[in-house]
């Protein structure tokens, strides 16, 4: 790959149209089942609770028939870091009274409280990157939009005009590939005025003075486009309604309500359900 | 019937970009009746975009007003009803796409309108279909080509139900082929009964309109048929315009040709007022020119192929098969339409991509090397990028244009290179060189990034579309420059698609399409191959299409005449051309 293509590492994850029953469910209790799952990842302290999410992500992955190959993918990049850390909270981690101690080396000591938080750390990391796999892989940027668009209808209820907050998300997502399509222009043209680019010896410092000229052109870019962007879309008479329209019109089915229940039923064992405990 | 559009006295100031206030428009009136097609023409500045704008409600007059179907812009709740009458297609058809797929996209417009969704459906239905995108709902607008980027744009707007669409310079970023798109969507809208004002630098786009209204320092100037504004009469170059190229070829061949009518705006006008050569002249043919075998040559490519994204689902094939050779100080064009592969074979020669199948040999430099050393490749071969303007970085024009040498190195002293860079492009040292690059204007801008890649003292310049959205001013002085730098024994190797312009400075050309090369030769070679030019997709120079002509009704023209001034000379030199 080329030093120059910021398109293809820009990670936003990749969707696959398989077409499968979690790709059909509705976006908004797509979105929300996601959120509930993440959410009860990031807060769970139960290693069996962690556990069981894990295998309920594996199962929605299966369903939407994303290869196992392609989500273990999206692990190599990170694992280090997640062991790394998992070690580090497996010394660091202080010992609670009357805990028996299983190694000991100057101050380095391996408690069992450290054992679980290690634990607790390398399952929550491998459950968010597998979830976060998942959503990308079963929800397009359009259901996104649309997921969102759903998920905050009832604030307009209140009186409150969400329709704003969820154009400015679908214009952000659609100016992400343009902002690097920039970006990569301008790289290339300091590069081949004699700026050192992709030089992998150079120091932290030394990049981030590297990424200094490319982001004043970048904004300069992005003003522009924005201005122009902001002209097009009053010139096709947006903002004269405060309802819009849309194209696709979305429905609630069985299955949408079946697949909430079933992400609500895997975040409340996340959270709560301690069945197996660790003896020593 | 009413009119469609009426203004009656607009004028109109901006209050913040001015600084002296002076008007944009002033005292504007006229009116557009439903389905008239017309020609908007003016030099820049002269109030062309800021017009557009007051038709579509998007700016509102200061004093006068703008009636669309009887409904004055200022009023509020008319806007919406005005703004789906009268739509705008923008200059860069990229920067006005809001979604994420081309659906959602062509669907915002009547989402806007707050339409009934089974409306909103048929609409973005017959719209697709009509700009012939319907096969591709789904896709990502942002792997969109620029052609069907632009058919995007007017899908959005079809969308709406217009009757009447406005092209903003729609045509100034594309390639011939893209332009003639427009060309035809407009005559398409126009059997629909949809009015179309289109805004353009080129008179020959102009002279195709029912229309054409001249605007000049926020004046109308002149408001009638082409006929009457290309007609002769007017001063046009005081206006900043000029005559159709068509006219002007006209005027040239009258002078031997009696029977060619005064104001030819169809090509086919003129080709059919060419009478059968009834003299005695027989023309000689040049043997076919080819590359002087004999040059040495600086850039050698063989066999390259390149993929973008290699390994990824995005991965798109930009290069399949290229050998091309340029010889040491010629200048060579490439040349071949939009998404062909020119841009990439340029940034291989300056290092920015390395072969992924084939060798690249420039000069010295083996870009296959794993030891190259690119920055001395860089100081031997220049880059100069598209629409370089937008690359600016550093905040005063004298350390942009030194940026490159004091990375790159320099021999003598750097602020010499910088001012005889500056003096190459026509920027005086002292008056720029600590003026904010901020503060420049397009045309200013487009300079300093000249002179900023002057400043590298290459020995290869290569050019990526050095012409495009340049008014025929600023590209005539563009023009000299490279002339001067190939006097001095540069190479320049320049990639375009305005290359009629070009010709006379092009010694060779090398043809792209799709990622191969398909001709190479001698320019006047290579342009008089009238059928293997189109099968390329692109256009012959017009002079040799006259040339063609002239021969298939017998007369005595050189098959390799190219331009005007030859085509003169052999009408001139022939005798009985004029006294048949």
């Amino acid at each position: 790959m080329s030093e120059f293509e910021y398109l293809s590492s820009l990670s936003l994850g990749q969707y696959l149209p398989s077409g499968s029953a979690i790709h059909r469910v509705n976006p908004g209790f797509k979105l929300a089942g996601y959120l509930i799952l993440i959410l009860a990842l990031t807060l769970s302290k139960q290693i069996s609770g962690l556990s069981t999410e894990i295998a309920f992500i594996c199962i929605l992955l299966f369903l939407s028939r994303t290869p196992i190959k392609f989500a273990l993918q999206g692990l190599r990049t990170p694992l280090p870091f997640i062991l790394l850390l998992a070690v580090i909270q497996l010394f660091m981690v202080s010992q609670r009274g009357g805990e028996p101690t299983y190694f000991e080396w100057g101050f380095l000591t391996i408690t069992r409280s450290g054992i679980y938080a290690a634990g607790l750390l390398c399952l929550r990391f491998i459950g968010l990157v597998l979830l976060l796999t998942l959503s990308s892989a079963s929800l397009s940027t359009l259901e996104i939009v649309h997921g969102l668009d759903i998920l905050l209808s009832p604030l307009s209820w209140l009186g409150m005009h969400t329709s704003p907050v969820v154009m400015t998300i679908q214009i952000m997502l659609r100016f992400l590939p343009s902002l690097a399509i920039s970006a990569e222009k301008i790289a290339k043209s300091q590069a081949s005025r004699g700026a050192v680019w992709g030089n992998r010896k150079a120091g932290l410092l030394q990049k981030a003075r590297q990424l200094l000229p490319l982001l004043v052109p970048l904004f300069t870019v992005s003003l522009q486009q924005a201005d122009a962007l902001a002209n097009a879309m009053l010139a096709r008479a947006y903002g004269l309604r405060n309802k819009r329209s849309s194209l696709i019109q979305y429905s609630i089915k069985w299955t949408d309500l079946v697949f909430f229940v079933l992400c609500l039923t895997a975040a409340f064992l996340t959270l709560f359900f301690n069945g197996l405990t660790f003896q020593f | 019937m009413p009119d469609l559009i009426k203004l009656e006295q607009v004028s109109f100031t901006y209050t913040l970009a001015e600084p002296e206030n002076k008007p944009a428009l002033l005292n504007i009136s006229f009116s557009i009746q439903a389905g008239e097609s017309i020609a908007l023409i003016g030099a820049n500045g002269s109030g062309k975009s800021t017009l557009a704008k007051l038709l579509n409600a998007l700016l509102l007059p200061d004093s006068g007003r703008v009636l669309v179907s009887g409904m004055d812009t200022r009023e509020r709740s008319r806007q919406m009803e005005i703004r789906s009458q009268v739509g705008l297609v923008f200059q860069r058809p990229q920067h006005q796409i809001v979604a994420t797929t081309i659906e959602e996209e062509v669907a915002f417009g009547p989402g806007n309108l707050g339409l009934p969704a089974i409306e909103v459906r048929e609409r973005v239905a017959d719209a697709l279909q009509r700009t012939g995108l319907d096969g591709y709902r789904q896709r990502p607008t942002f792997q969109l080509s620029a052609g069907e980027t632009q058919r995007l744009a007017l899908a959005g707007i079809l969308a709406m139900q217009p009757r009447c669409v406005i092209f903003d310079e729609t045509t100034a970023m594309l390639d011939p082929q893209g332009r003639e798109m427009v060309l035809r969507q407009i005559a398409e809208l126009r059997k629909q009964g949809i009015a179309t004002i289109l805004i353009t630098h080129l008179m020959q786009e102009a002279a195709q309109a029912e229309r054409v209204i001249v605007l000049f320092k926020g004046e109308v100037i002149l408001d009638d048929s082409p006929d009457e504004v290309f007609s002769g009469k007017h001063n046009l170059k005081a206006l900043g315009l000029d005559l159709p190229p068509l006219v002007y070829a006209g005027d040239l061949l009258r002078k031997y040709i009696p029977e060619i009518p005064d104001n030819p705006f169809r090509i086919n006008d003129l080709f059919n007022s060419i009478p059968k050569y009834t003299g005695s002249c027989s023309h000689f043919d040049l043997n076919a020119q080819n590359i002087d075998q004999n040059a040495e040559t600086c850039i050698q490519i063989r066999n390259l192929a390149f993929t973008y994204m290699r390994g990824s689902p995005l991965a798109h094939q930009a290069l399949k098969h290229i050998d091309m050779e340029v010889g040491s100080g010629s200048v060579q064009g490439l040349i071949g339409c939009t998404g062909s592969g020119k841009s990439t074979i340029l940034q291989h020669i300056n290092g920015l991509y390395r072969p992924q199948s084939g060798s690249v040999q420039v000069g010295e430099f083996n870009l296959s090397d794993k030891t190259l050393d690119v920055r001395a490749l860089r100081r031997k071969a220049a880059l100069a990028f598209q629409q370089p303007e937008d690359q600016i970085f550093e905040q005063y024009v004298g350390d942009e244009i030194a940026y490159a040498p004091r990375r790159l190195g320099y021999s003598g002293s750097l602020a010499e290179i910088v001012e005889k860079s500056m003096r190459a492009v026509g920027l005086d040292f002292r008056t720029y060189k600590d003026r904010l690059t901020s503060s420049l204007s397009g045309g200013e801008k487009r300079k300093v990034a000249l002179a900023s890649i002057l400043a590298v003292q290459a020995e290869i310049f290569l050019l990526d579309e050095p012409l495009s959205g340049l008014d025929p001013q600023a590209a005539d002085e563009l023009l000299r420059t490279l002339k001067q730098l190939h006097q001095k024994g540069r190479t320049l190797l320049i990639s375009t698609h305005q290359y009629e312009e070009v010709i006379p400075l092009m010694e060779n050309v090398t043809v792209i399409q799709q990622g191969r090369d398909t001709l190479h030769g001698g320019t006047e070679y290579i342009f008089s191959q009238t059928h293997a030019l189109e099968q390329n997709g692109l256009k012959t120079p017009l002079a040799a299409r006259i040339a063609q002509q002239l021969r298939e009704k017998g007369w005595p023209i050189r098959e390799q005449s190219i331009s005007f001034a030859s085509l003169e000379e052999q009408l001139a030199a022939c005798p009985g051309a004029d006294k048949r």
